[in-house]
């Protein structure tokens, strides 16, 4: 399944919620990623056809998304919001969208889909009394039930504890691996990076980069980092690290050192390893930078 | 299984309609003019004329406040209370057409609003018309709620569909220009669905003049409750075709 967004553009009035957006999407994971706010949403909205494009086009498989009911046949949509009829057991909401989806045989579907997300224990459980985290579960079994091959998933891992993060992972990078094309949005950049083969960054409702994973990471890894560092000899340490290659400048003050670095791994392994061989102790190192609005205003700036 | 009427959204709107405690408020609402009919029939005096008290109970309690509350309370849960908290996107994000799913709601909305206020009236007739000789009296009286519950569930969801305040706007329409308005001034009776139920009910009856007449003419009374009928669905299913969901803020 190819979905092809073209110069996509939704603005409300006066306010821009995404501007003029073009990606392909492929078979695999690919993560969307961009801090609160970014238009992440609305981007999954209009893939999802519930939102009008002001401009540009949004395709799935050769059909316009908005107002074309047929696509939802393979199309699986999981809001942000944690919303669903509370008066429902889990069973029964997977069930209601397995027979919406008009599969041959809902009762299995729906079985099926609640095994895969490991919520059998809860299954007859009204909503109401379920976790955050069993209610994203509960709403990812409603996607699942007519086996998508588009599979749209807004912040997917909120309120999931680490373990059912890991294997709600595993269970997309299966469904990937069987050839589905799968978008994750996410303001957290190790989710994406761990999940995703391909990630979109989306910034003020622009597309700021795209690309592998992997050259992603490094974007936005290889730039200038900027630590706070308090130590029981600031002076001295300040000497040790302007000789290290990994060091771009430093300042002495008298809260402690203020480093920059180009280098992020060569700066974080050489620092303990020096630090320990001038007998110097480390009070406090503080990345100064590391919001995720900082490294993605760096991506837009670069 | 695409045919007009979608058998899993019916489901999920009777039990929409019901949930929260909704049923108590319907089921309490429907009960008021059965338990002012007994109160009558124990507490009446002798003397009392039962048809034209039965009358008033129907026209006054039933049609005025019992039949739009109920239509209006079992209708807020199905676009406006969706529409609210999100989960609409599980419905419109289907291979359902919209209209199915419009008249799918207002069909199941409006049935629930009909089987309430209708077997209300029923039991307000027997109650209080029993032996008057009075029968079609008390049909017609049925056949007005069923009217009534079948057109303001149509408005109401249609108005859940329109704004978020779906319940306070409903209930400022009922006050303000079916309460008042219409009441005062002959012309807004043509746009006052209390009036068609009235004037349908009238028709039906064919009453003694001295016990009920209704103001609006009945002709005007059955061409309106086409067009509201009409209008209130595809409005409903227009709306849903062209509605956003998933907007910022």
């Amino acid at each position: 399944m190819t979905v092809v967004l073209t110069s996509a553009s939704k603005w409300y009035g006066n306010i821009v919620a995404v501007n003029d957006v073009s990606f392909t999407l492929a078979p695999g994971i690919t993560g969307l990623l961009g801090p609160n706010g970014a238009g992440k949403s609305t981007v999954l909205h209009m893939i999802a056809g519930l939102l009008q494009p002001s401009s540009g086009t949004v395709v799935i498989n050769d059909i316009a998304a908005w107002q074309h009911p047929v696509v939802y046949r393979g199309v699986g949509f999981a809001p942000e919001s944690e919303a669903v009829y509370p008066f429902l057991s889990g069973y029964e909401f997977a069930l209601l969208n397995a027979r919406l989806q008009m599969v041959a045989d809902p009762a299995a579907a729906a079985t099926r889909a609640i095994a895969m997300v490991d919520l059998e224990a809860a299954q007859h459980r009204p909503i109401a009394t379920y976790s955050k985290g069993m209610r994203q579960r509960a709403k990812i079994a409603a996607t699942l039930v007519h086996e998508p091959e588009l599979l749209l998933l807004d912040e997917p891992f909120n309120g999931m504890d680490p373990k059912q993060r890991l294997e709600m992972m595993d269970m997309l990078r299966a469904l990937a691996a069987n050839g589905r094309t799968i978008l994750v949005s996410s303001h957290i950049l190790e989710e994406v990076d761990r999940l995703a083969d391909t990630v979109l960054v989306l910034i003020g409702g622009r597309l700021a980069a795209s690309g592998p994973s992997r050259v992603i990471r490094q974007l936005m890894t290889d730039r200038p980092h900027t630590f706070t560092v308090r130590s029981s000899d600031d002076r001295r340490l300040a000497a040790a690290l302007v000789a290290q290659p990994a060091t771009t400048s430093v300042e002495i003050a008298a809260t402690g050192l203020t480093v920059r670095t180009a280098d992020l791994g060569a700066f974080t392994r050489a620092l303990p390893v020096l630090a320990r061989d001038a007998a110097i102790s480390l009070t406090e190192v503080l990345p100064s930078d590391e919001s995720l609005e900082s490294v993605f205003s760096y991506l837009v700036q670069g | 299984m695409s045919g007009p009427i979608n058998g899993a959204i019916a489901g999920l709107t009777v039990r929409q309609s019901l949930a929260r405690r909704r049923w108590i408020v319907v089921t309490l609402l429907a009960a008021l003019p059965i338990v002012m009919a007994l109160a009558f029939r124990a507490y009446g005096d002798v003397g009392d004329d039962m048809t034209s008290s039965a009358v008033d109970i129907l026209s006054s309690v039933a049609f005025t406040v019992v039949v739009p509350i109920v239509a209006l309370v079992l209708a807020s849960a199905g676009f406006g209370a969706e529409v609210e908290d999100g989960t609409v996107v599980y419905l419109l994000a289907k291979p359902i057409p919209r209209s199915t799913i419009a008249v799918t709601k207002l069909v199941v909305t409006a049935a629930c609003a009909m089987a309430l206020n209708g077997v209300s009236a029923a039991i307000v007739g027997v109650i209080m018309l029993r032996g008057a000789g009075s029968a079609h009296l008390a049909v017609a009286f049925v056949v007005g709620a069923l009217l009534g519950s079948a057109l303001y569930a149509a408005i109401f969801l249609a108005l859940g569909l329109i704004t978020r305040r779906g319940m306070l706007v409903g209930l400022v329409y009922l006050v303000v220009w079916e309460g008042v308005l219409a009441r005062l001034f002959a012309g807004t009776r043509t746009f006052s669905v209390r009036q068609y139920m009235l004037s349908v009910t009238d028709a039906i009856a064919k009453a003694d003049a001295s016990v009920f007449t209704a103001q609006l003419p009945h002709g005007r009374a059955y061409i309106m409750s086409a067009v509201v009928a009409v209008a209130a669905l595809a409005f409903c299913i227009n709306r849903l075709c062209d509605f956003e969901i998933g907007r910022a803020g």
